[in-house]
């Protein structure tokens, strides 16, 4: 009979976990790219929150928008592989711990409040773009996303911490 | 270098930080948010002024200054309590070396910048292209701070003695 083996089990156990850990930089390397991946990410979201907020009145929110997004996905997807490659080698570890747990869950509750700011006021985006203040449900999506995304970053630093060495 | 690390452990400020434990990891934190602030709004304005996306008015992107350097304030109160809470670590290191040059460049760049471009970027045309001093100092500043990233992170892995 076949014993069911956690699916986070078998990660540690393919090439990609044996490539990483025996590479002298390997580790260190995916940390990076992690690292650049979600300052970009999080650095591009802070800049358009930061103008929904006020700051900046000049520049104006769609075209600033347009011009972030790009770098926010490229960010998110480099975080996202990176990331995932740091969790597959050490798997197991990770998904037992509770302030992974939260970053995870407020990594979900940072695109949900995305989207629904992208698919709600974002739509009208052309009556509001410059020179005037951003509608509330803008202002209130700015703050929410700053909060989730700090925390995210907090979560993600503090694991070294609250987790294994 | 024995001389340096003496004294820095021998500090006030040495000793707050190893004494509270809490000091550390709330400092690494707060030295994420300073990097993600320096770095996201580094990118607009290094890009803008390497002449990428022209449709944004240069003058505006640079609006986002006080924000390069509210990040890199909480990077510099930060890094030195890193550096104070273990000097024997840091002042040997060699990744922490290279990150220290780097600044220091990219603060040269940051300089050459406030003498070359500032006085006359309001004379420039808002959605115009710019001029290969712009070009070069943006490109310059990308890449010294992400070097700095890279050998921030480097500093566990790289030559403690």
């Amino acid at each position: 009979m076949l014993t069911a083996i956690p699916l986070w089990q078998i990660m540690t156990e393919t090439p990609l976990t044996a490539l990483i850990l025996e590479t002298r930089y390997g580790y260190p390397a995916m940390e990076i790219l992690h690292i650049f991946g979600f300052v970009l990410m999080a650095g591009s979201i802070a800049m358009l929150d930061f103008r929904l907020l006020g700051f900046g009145p000049k520049l104006p929110v769609k075209v600033l928008a347009n011009y972030l997004l790009p770098w926010t996905w490229f960010g998110f997807a480099m975080s996202l592989v990176a990331g995932g490659t740091l969790f597959v080698v050490k798997a197991p570890e990770w998904i037992i711990l509770p302030i992974f747990q939260l970053k995870m869950a407020l990594v979900m509750l940072g695109c949900i409040n995305a989207a629904i700011f992208h698919y709600g006021v974002y739509r009208h985006i052309n009556q509001w773009s410059i020179d005037t203040a951003a509608p509330w449900q803008a202002k209130t999506s700015a703050i929410f996303s700053l909060l989730i995304w700090a925390t995210v970053l907090a979560c993600g630093r503090l694991l070294a911490y609250f987790g294994f060495g | 270098m024995e001389t340096i690390i003496a004294w820095a452990s021998s500090t006030a400020l040495s000793i707050w930080v190893v004494d509270n434990m809490w000091v550390w990891p709330i400092a690494e934190t707060l030295h994420f948010f300073g990097l993600s602030l320096l770095l996201g709004s580094l990118l607009l304005i290094d890009m803008r002024m390497i002449g990428w996306f022209k449709r944004i008015d240069i003058r505006a992107t640079h609006a986002l200054l006080p924000l390069v350097f509210i990040g890199f304030a909480i990077n510099l109160a930060t890094g030195i309590l890193f550096y104070f809470g273990d000097p024997g670590r840091y002042t040997i290191n060699i990744a922490f070396h290279i990150k220290m040059i780097l600044i220091v460049l990219a603060g040269l760049n940051a300089l050459l910048y406030y003498w070359k471009i500032d006085p006359v970027i309001s004379t420039w045309e808002a959605h115009g292209n710019t001029p290969l001093i712009a070009k070069a100092i943006g490109a310059s500043s990308l890449a010294f701070w992400f070097g700095v990233l890279i050998f921030g992170r480097l500093i566990p892995y790289m030559g403690t003695g």
